[in-house]
């Protein structure tokens, strides 16, 4: 597909660096980009203003399956997505960055519609979304929900003293209606069976119904006599992501506090917060002693500076706070700081990048999530009709791959080695990003060209 | 400031208010046909409307009523409205045979809707005085919903353009953007709420016509005449008490409010943090003084007495249905009476002193400051109706707080000095400047000012006449600035 991306800055670059591989892409950058940090990008450069019809025209968008304009100015890029439009792009994705057009990306999506372009991304929205997902429930690293939240997913660190640690799997047992997926002790990630005896620090990664995933949660993961997570959170940064993340918990009912380095932002955004707001450094640890920062169970890190977060965090770690959300935006940065031991990083360009690529990208329709970073994905499969009832415990899958949950007629079965897997089921598979291909041939039982194909 | 304009325009209100001595003066010829009183009683009246008429037609010939004002000269007619026409409002007084200190303190009493009196025998006076003394309150507290609700917001003074604010913004319209349908909807509703309570005093309590319509007319303004000496308490009637302690809540609600929480949504009261503090402050105060008195859980009569007191004080009316400075009342419930005194009635209310909102704001602040020392580094804010009050609104409103403060103090130091005694000096300076009515010791609710001497008396009545106007509206007159200005500005030219 021809895909022509407007911007100026890492976000286009890396969303051309997604694409380039798959697709034709015409990169339309201002005259004065230097070249020095569009080196390693295999793609045609236009240079110029998009809000010009010449430039969009030399960039090819007439026939363009796919415009996205992902500038820092929002004003911009509406008024370069209706130009696209008009010119004759197919679909056309507006990224709206700084949030002073519409501050939620429903919002967004109706003043879009009315200008005829065809999706919006708010990356700011969608990393405070993400945050407040996990921040949410309590002690998790990560969540994830599918089937329109009949399936959920939950990484969480196994407590001291909780019970799941208290023997191997096949004494201690699961919940009904939970599968653990994934076990990871320090940097090895492995799949728990029957033998497996997970020890305090590890982390698990469980997927189930909300009712097996709340006993799990509650009954397994956390001290026999741990009292609950207290409601309440520090967000370092009070620009759009923090503050959209401050007012969401503050909705929820946390007890929050801002801290903003930026007296002005200080003033814009107290009045429209129940939250303390803090004016100063977030890396100030007279500051964080002060408000007793270390008290609160959960930091939430989300200035615009990736270094800045880092120092936040681990100042905090050192402090005592259990969890600790980090944003990190440039994509080097995401894995350096699960090194250093930050346990959930988060970028704002990265989800936003995902969904443009899953949406361009058909060969990965089926992808439904990613986790560490990509190295684990879940993938709805569809069992082909004649494939003959197997249970679990018999199918033997040739790669990294665990069945999460069976679809079968609308219904959702967690399954246990017992269950069957029959022709026309779907499967939610949880599988290493290695072992995709093979996956897929193993459970569709079909060549993944013909699939590319057939959809 | 050019007093010829303010002559001017004080000139077209006393043409105005010279309409209002026709009702006293056609009751004192109705009690006179009837053979009740001598036809000569009429005669204050007339003669006193006359002269008013007169004068301010003449003030308004002579000089031009230039209604576009400066700021000073909007104060000057406001002040100096209040003033000239309680002089006027004072001749049937002087008539009757009041001195003219004692006259002018009755009369500013009347129309700053304070409630405070000189007068020591009741059965001297005849129907149509008594009717007279009551509507100077009502047309006071006419003219405060005007001057309180329209024009001071609108000049910003005294913080004033905060309380009113949430109506322009929220979608809740106060009443009206026109100023002048503002003016006319509240005063039709303050018509509407009188009416209604004279008709609920005489069909549910049994009062007489004429003493309902007396304390109806004294009830809305949050003034506080009655025409019976023992004020409510002489009337012995349950019923018409519990009617009051509703129409004197309501008196010392912020009007908007009121016609928004009737007309457009019954929920605003729920939202209005001044109301929820004003009615707070009443239920406690009345209830905790009625525990006290019973000395644990009061009964319905106790409530009853509890409530009406302090329904009556924090909305600065004034009616009494017991004599709270004897027994068995102690120091201990007076503090109650105390507290809803100090409180106040709600800004766009007839009521007096600083108000409960400029007292919520004025603990918000405290507050706030007690959380700095906590959060050095806190941006803190201090909301009212969920938005951030400026810096600048609540200096104004401190401000206003801490003259009434210092005025009460200085008043009361003032007539200690003059003889009073602490308890009766200090809450005499806080019933008058607070336009509230009666206080505590030799100036309780069935007692009466007659007793202090000329100069307590006329300080009293420059505090309630300042104390009515916020103070701030009188003192900034004294301003230098305003009063090295002072010329007379343009003669009409004949």
């Amino acid at each position: 597909m021809r895909i022509c991306i407007d911007g100026d800055d890492s976000v286009a670059f890396r969303l051309a660096e997604a694409l380039m591989q798959q697709h034709e892409v015409t990169l339309v950058v201002p005259e004065e980009m230097p070249d020095v940090d569009l080196d390693q990008l295999e793609v045609r450069l236009v240079r110029g203003s998009t809000i010009s019809g010449e430039t969009l025209k030399e960039a090819g968008v007439e026939d363009a399956g796919l415009f996205v304009a992902c500038s820092v100015l929002d004003e911009r890029n509406l008024v370069a997505c209706a130009e696209a439009k008009r010119l004759g792009a197919r679909q056309v994705t507006c990224f709206l960055r700084r949030h002073e057009v519409q501050s939620s990306e429903a919002e967004a999506n109706s003043l879009a519609r009315s200008l005829g372009i065809d999706s919006v991304v708010l990356p700011a929205d969608r990393l405070a979304r993400e945050i407040l997902k996990i921040v949410m429930v309590p002690g998790a690293l990560d969540v994830e929900a599918f089937e329109g939240g009949r399936v959920r997913l939950v990484k969480r660190r196994v407590e001291e003293g909780a019970y799941l640690t208290s023997g191997p799997l096949k004494e201690v047992g699961v919940p009904k209606g939970v599968v653990l997926v994934m076990g990871q002790r320090d940097d090895r990630i492995f799949i728990p069976d029957g033998d497996t005896a997970f020890r305090p620090g590890d982390k698990v990664i469980a997927m189930g119904t909300t009712a097996g995933m709340n006993r799990f949660l509650t009954r397994y993961l956390s001290p026999r006599r741990g009292g609950r997570e207290e409601h309440r959170a520090t967000v370092v940064g009070g620009g759009v992501v923090g503050f959209a993340v401050a007012k969401g918990l503050e909705d929820a009912g946390w007890r929050v506090k801002v801290i903003e380095q930026d007296e002005r932002r200080c003033q814009e955004i107290a009045p429209r917060l129940k939250a303390l707001v803090l004016h100063g450094d977030g890396t100030d640890l007279e500051l964080l002693r002060e408000e007793h920062i270390g008290e609160d169970p959960v930091l939430i890190a989300v200035t615009s500076n990736d270094e800045k977060n880092l120092l936040v965090s681990l100042l905090a770690k050192q402090q005592g706070v259990a969890r600790i959300i980090t944003r990190a935006d440039k994509p080097a940065n995401e894995l350096l700081f699960e090194d250093v031991g930050i346990d959930v990083v988060r970028s704002t360009l990265g989800a936003a990048v995902r969904a443009v690529v899953r949406k361009v990208d058909r060969r990965d329709r089926d992808l439904l999530a990613e986790f560490e970073h990509g190295e684990v994905r879940v993938l709805r499969l569809r069992v082909p009709e004649d494939f003959p009832p197997t249970p679990l415990a018999e199918l033997q899958a040739p790669v990294f791959a665990i069945v999460g949950a069976i679809l079968r007629n609308g219904e959702v079965i967690i399954p246990h080695g017992r269950d069957e897997v029959r022709g026309g089921d779907q499967l939610l598979v949880f599988v290493k990003a290695e072992g995709i291909e093979e996956a897929r041939r193993f459970f569709e039982r079909v060549h993944p060209a013909r699939a590319h194909r057939d959809s | 400031m050019r007093l010829g304009l303010v002559l001017g325009v004080l000139g077209k209100i006393l043409r105005l208010f010279s309409l209002a001595f026709v009702p006293p003066t056609l009751l004192a010829l109705a009690d006179a046909w009837r053979g009740f009183t001598p036809w000569d009683h009429a005669l204050p009246f007339v003669g006193a409307g006359l002269a008013t008429a007169a004068t301010g037609y003449l003030l308004s010939r002579w000089f031009h009523p230039n209604p576009r004002l400066h700021r000073a000269e909007a104060l000057g007619v406001v002040a100096g409205a209040w003033f000239l026409v309680a002089c006027f409002a004072a001749v049937p007084y002087v008539a009757e045979g009041l001195s003219a200190v004692d006259a002018l303190f009755e009369s500013i009493s009347g129309l700053t809707t304070t409630g405070a009196t000189i007068l020591t025998d009741f059965g001297a006076y005849d129907r149509a005085f008594f009717l007279w003394r009551s509507m100077t309150q009502w047309f006071g507290g006419l003219g405060v919903i005007a001057l309180f609700v329209v024009i001071l917001p609108e000049l910003g003074i005294a913080g004033r353009q905060i309380f009113f604010a949430e109506a322009s913004d929220a979608g809740h319209e106060l009443v009206s953007p026109r100023l002048r349908d503002i003016a006319r909807r509240l005063w039709l509703l303050y018509l509407g709420l009188t009416v209604a309570e004279v008709l609920a005093l005489t069909t549910l309590a049994g009062m007489p016509l004429y003493d309902s319509v007396c304390h109806a007319l004294t009830t809305m303004p949050a003034g506080g005449f009655s025409p019976h000496p023992a004020s409510i308490a002489g009337y012995d009637n349950p019923t018409a008490e519990w009617i009051l302690v509703v129409f004197m809540t309501l008196a010392g609600m912020s009007f908007p409010l009121l016609w928004i929480a009737l007309f457009r949504d019954p929920r605003a009261l729920g939202r209005d943090g001044e109301f929820r503090f004003y009615l707070g402050t009443m239920l406690v105060t009345g209830v905790g003084a009625a525990a006290v008195l019973a000395g644990g859980v009061p009964d319905l009569e106790g409530l009853r007495t509890g409530l009406f007191q302090t329904a009556s004080l924090i909305s600065s009316t004034g009616y009494a249905s017991t004599d709270w400075v004897l027994e068995p009342w102690t120091d201990a419930a007076r503090t109650f009476l105390l507290v809803a005194m100090l409180v106040g009635g709600c800004a766009g209310s007839a009521a007096g002193g600083a108000k409960a909102v400029r007292h919520l704001l004025m603990l918000k602040f405290v507050g706030r400051e007690l959380s700095r020392s906590l959060h050095p580094h806190g941006v803190l804010l201090v909301r009212y109706k969920g938005k951030p009050v400026t810096d600048d609104g609540l200096r104004a409103i401190l401000n206003v707080v801490l003259l009434f403060l210092i005025t009460y103090a200085l008043v009361g130091a003032f007539l200690v000095v003059r003889g009073a005694d602490f308890v009766t000096g200090f809450s005499a300076s806080l019933a008058c400047v607070g336009n509230i009515g009666p206080g505590f010791g030799a100036v309780g609710p069935m007692a009466n000012f007659a007793e202090l001497d000329v100069p307590s008396k006329v300080v009293l009545t420059l505090g309630m006449w300042a104390g009515r106007l916020e103070l701030v509206t009188v003192l900034a007159l004294l301003h230098p600035d305003v009063l090295r200005r002072l010329r007379w500005g343009a003669r009409r030219e004949v």
